[in-house]
């Protein structure tokens, strides 16, 4: 065998370091990215300060300022780091697919929750008066008695109490019977549906300014391997158990969704679809999971430790770096350099670009 | 000759949390190995194989975290390594490993490349020196072609023989002198077992390394060992070179040991090789072939194999034309599968691993759903989701793994959790519950929690549950593999008794000898698409075929293809059962004329 097969002369070159022929992707954290993805070729350190530093200003933006134009350039700069994390296309799509019922869900709740006055009003509409009143009314027992008779008959609740609902709806509205009032007591404060061009505004950054964020975090965590985390956890000189445990956990979990996967099926096999479940039948399947999971847990876990053991692992043991850091390059110092920028505009003096663009 | 290992008066029994001790788990093991000699162990499930293995390596007792008063109730003995005891630290020396059976468990690392250098980065040896090391390692295992890109290879982009490879190397790199083979071909497909065997084989031949090599398999064992030793319930029984060790037939049939098919057919029919039991295919040929060729024997008629046997093969109660499904990142697992399954029938599932021929049968239990193509399942189609849903009442799955479908915390609980999923009352559930655990011969384990039940128990216990819910249609994900002699048998017999009361039985398997004997009909799976159906006879015959699929014949159909250029006329024997009875009324009939089975 020639002494020198195994490596080649010039550093970086290494055949072991490169991509496997014909493969363009590698597993990381979540999924897998393009191996030469150029997120990717940042310091996971550097990566990490830019995402959180960026995040930070994305929050004072959208909170503090409601500075929409500050939190759209910040969004832009978001999807250009997902647009080179590397990531699936396809995954990618399902992702943001998966993220807009989020989004739409943070809008729907900031207009409805936080009447903000504006100089013009959309809408306005009283929901709650701020007080409960008991009432006896003939609805009432109508109600009730299209729910027992529903139950006694289709032996279901839920259909009974959506017909009753909707004929005791269609009986208060069409002909209005005599009602008591037995008594009124004050509760909460009224409530009322406002919308204006403030509260407009603010929704929108806060949606822009959330889903930037989003989109970071997701490319952060495509472009992590956790081979790179443990080389960054040794150059901040974390203790050498930590770095050795956490090692072992990802490889644990790993191993532990694939047997969730296996056991998910079995369950499968065990008719658990085959008739329609309540939500805490649902609940105890998945307490069901926890039996074979723990089961395959402890089994695992005494080989593993065999496996650790035969290599002459000891917890006193240091063991010596081996291609887990990566170095850290002048691109890095930008990175940080960018990142402490952001830092600074986090906590310093922020222009509302919004409001410069208004004037 | 120097030792290598020496264990003298070994007892050992592991600790407990209640009062009362545990039974002792070795029993007064005394051996001797001799420094580059490879040494046997093999012996049913349970009997302290792996317990064996690991005081070996000095991980017991010394991390089982005794104190020196609680020491010499648990343990006893003395055992060297190289001429020093063994030791806490004799572990953390480089000059004994470890691989263990499964590979997944050892693969500690998240690429090759760190899991190859992770017992020298403990060593704290220089990064030129782990290259060199590393990289030579995985020349010896024959897989210098993962070098390029190592760091990026995760473990789940290789295959069982491969990750098994990579382990071997691994200890390799650290250069020790006895290495311990703990089952390390179990869990692996045939092709994954050959690339094993064939790294032992280097190891043996090339670098004269000192192997501990616990296996079930005897050829395995006779092929490489010098000498082995048979454990049983703690004790060593016995311990002889091969050719010696399968001459004792009472020893090894008292205790449960696998015998090759060529040493059973000789012990039944008296005929040896020099004065012993043949232990490879040449031998065979020279054992067997003259009584066969004496022209005198009168013509013998032999219970047909499986296959032919009478069993009333009914109505299609599976067909699936067309059959497609591709993954979600859009590789293709079956391309065009056309399969139909009778009733009463007994069919095995043949196929490398990642020949999509799990993916099928999960198809089948309405695990997965087709992509394209149509399945019905007793005239029903099942792309239909509200068959789909239903589809366990008829269609039973029983995963390689028992604890991977074991949810309950007792065993009758086991039985009752798929039928109150099917929505049985509990009157007749309890009645379902007790019938299937007198089936399956657990009724006195009822109330126990399924954890602690044996592997062999909860397989049947597995399967039980399954079968409780009275699907008419059973499929069995490898049942046997990494099973002793018995456990095979056991669960091989229920599954007769099934295939007897009409369910159709569908095994997926590598095990070429459960083939030979028991199934009717042979389906192998190639690259997702449909390589051969017949009839077992008619797969060992072919023998591109076989070399296509990487399979490999049981060593009784491999004795017939070899004997027919000599004897043209002979019939295809493929089980054990038919070779005793050939050569066992070709040795009576002069006298007798009876058979002797």
């Amino acid at each position: 065998m020639s002494s020198q097969a195994y490596t080649s002369n010039s550093e970086g070159n290494e055949p072991f370091l490169q991509p496997p022929p014909g493969r363009r992707y590698v597993r990381s954290f979540l999924f897998s990215r393009r191996i030469d993805a150029l997120f990717a070729q940042l310091h996971l350190i550097a990566r990490t300060l830019l995402v959180l530093c960026m995040s930070g200003v994305q929050l004072r933006m959208i909170n503090a300022e409601t500075d929409l134009v500050g939190a759209g350039i910040l969004w832009v700069v978001s999807l250009v780091l997902f647009l080179l994390s590397g990531m699936h296309a396809r995954i990618a799509r399902l992702y943001l697919l998966l993220t807009l019922p989020a989004l739409i869900s943070l809008f729907a709740t900031w207009i409805i929750f936080n009447p903000l006055p504006g100089s013009v009003t959309l809408l306005k509409w009283p929901v709650y008066s701020g007080h409960l009143m008991l009432i006896l009314a003939w609805w009432e027992p109508l109600w009730l008695a299209i729910v027992i008779g529903c139950f006694l008959w289709t032996r279901k609740l839920l259909i009974g109490i959506g017909l009753a609902t909707l004929v005791a709806i269609l009986q208060t509205s069409l002909l209005p019977l005599p009602a008591v009032t037995l008594a009124q007591l004050n509760f909460f404060h009224p409530l009322t549906i406002l919308v204006s061009d403030r509260s407009l505004l603010v929704a929108v950054t806060k949606v822009v300014g959330y889903s930037g964020m989003v989109f970071m975090t997701i490319a952060l965590v495509v472009t992590s391997r956790d081979a790179e985390l443990i080389g960054a956890l040794r150059q901040l000189h974390i203790p050498q158990p930590i770095v050795f445990f956490l090692s072992t956990v990802f490889r644990a979990l790993d191993l532990s969704l694939s047997d969730y996967e296996t056991i998910r099926q079995a369950q499968i096999a065990r008719a658990i679809n085959a008739r329609p479940r309540s939500v805490i039948r649902r609940l105890r399947d998945m307490g069901n999971i926890a039996v074979p999971m723990v089961a395959m847990m402890i089994r695992r876990s005494s080989e593993i430790g065999d496996a650790l053991l035969a290599r002459g692992y000891r917890l006193e043991r240091p063991n010596v770096n081996f291609y887990e850091t990566s170095p850290w390059r002048l691109i890095d110092w930008i990175v940080l350099i960018v990142s402490l920028v952001f830092l600074y505009l986090t906590f310093g003096p922020l222009p509302n670009l919004t409001v410069l663009l208004l004037k | 000759m120097p030792t290598a290992l020496t264990v003298d008066g070994l007892w050992w029994r592991y600790p407990t949390f209640s009062d009362k001790p545990n039974p002792w788990t070795l029993r007064n093991i005394s051996l001797c190995v001799e420094q580059g000699s490879c040494f046997g162990i093999t012996g049913p499930g349970g009997a302290g194989k792996t317990t064996l293995c690991r005081t070996l390596l000095g991980i017991l007792p010394h991390n089982a975290r005794l104190t020196p008063e609680q020491l010499p109730h648990h343990f006893r003995g003395s055992l060297e390594l190289l001429g020093e005891p063994v030791t806490a630290q004799t572990s953390g020396t480089n000059r004994i490993g470890m691989v263990l059976q499964d590979p997944e468990n050892q693969f500690l690392r998240m690429s090759v490349l760190h899991e190859l250098s992770l017992g020298l980065q403990i060593l704290g040896i220089s990064r030129e020196e782990i290259l060199k090391r590393i990289y030579e390692a995985l020349c010896w295992v024959g897989l210098e072609h993962l070098w390029h890109g190592a760091a990026y290879i995760h473990p789940a982009d290789l295959s069982g023989g491969q990750k098994q490879r990579i382990a071997i190397a691994a200890f390799l790199a650290l250069r020790p002198q006895v290495l311990i083979l703990d089952e390390p071909t179990s869990d692996l497909d045939p092709v994954g077992k050959r690339e094993v065997i064939e790294t032992i084989a280097r190891l043996r031949r090339d670098y004269s390394m000192t192997v501990i090599l616990v296996e079930q398999d005897p050829e395995i064992l006779s092929t490489f060992c010098d000498r082995i030793a048979l454990l049983h319930d703690g004790r060593i029984e016995l311990v002889a070179p091969p050719t010696e060790f399968y001459t004792e037939r009472t020893v090894l049939e008292k205790y449960g040991a696998s015998v090759g098919e060529l040493a059973r057919i000789s012990w039944q029919t008296g005929y040896t090789y020099e004065a012993r039991p043949p232990l490879t295919l040449d031998e065979a040929e020279a054992a067997f072939a003259p009584p066969l060729l004496d022209k005198s024997m009168p013509i013998i008629q032999v219970t047909p194999a499986a296959q032919l046997k009478d069993i009333s093969v009914g109505e299609p109660v599976v067909q699936a034309t067309d059959v497609y499904y591709h993954y979600g990142d859009g590789t293709m697992a079956l391309k065009g599968i056309d399969l139909t399954l009778y009733r009463g029938e007994m069919l095995a599932l043949l196929g490398p691993n990642g020949s999509g021929k799990t993916t099928f049968a999960k198809i089948l239990a309405g695990i997965y759903r087709a992509s394209s193509g149509n399945v019905r399942v007793l005239g029903q189609d099942i792309a239909v989701r509200k068959v789909r849903k239903h589809l366990p009442g008829s269609v039973g799955y029983v995963f390689q793994n028992p604890d991977h479908q074991l949810f309950c915390r007792k065993v009758s609980d086991e039985i009752a959790y798929g039928l109150k999923n099917l929505g049985i009352d509990a009157a007749r559930r309890r009645e379902i519950v007790t019938a299937t655990l007198e089936a399956v011969n657990l009724t006195r384990f009822a109330d126990e929690d399924p954890l602690f039940l044996s592997k062999g128990q909860r397989q049947r216990l597995a399967v039980a549950a399954v079968l409780a819910m009275g699907p008419d249609i059973l499929v069995v994900d490898e049942p046997t593999t990494g099973q002793d002699y018995r456990s095979i048998t056991g669960i091989m017999h229920l599954l007769c008794d099934l295939q007897q009361q009409g369910k159709t039985i569908l095994i997926i398997t590598h095990d070429m000898t459960l083939v030979a004997e028991y199934c009717q009909r042979v389906v192998s799976f190639r690259n997702g698409q449909l390589a051969f159906t017949g009839t077992p006879i008619e797969l060992f015959s072919d023998t591109d075929m076989l070399q296509h699929s990487g399979l490999r014949p049981p060593a009784t159909a491999a004795l017939t293809t070899r004997l027919h250029t000599i004897l043209p006329d002979l019939s295809p024997f493929i089980t054990v059962r038919q070779w005793v009875e050939a050569l066992g009324s070709a040795r009576l009939a002069p006298d007798a004329g009876l058979s002797t089975i």
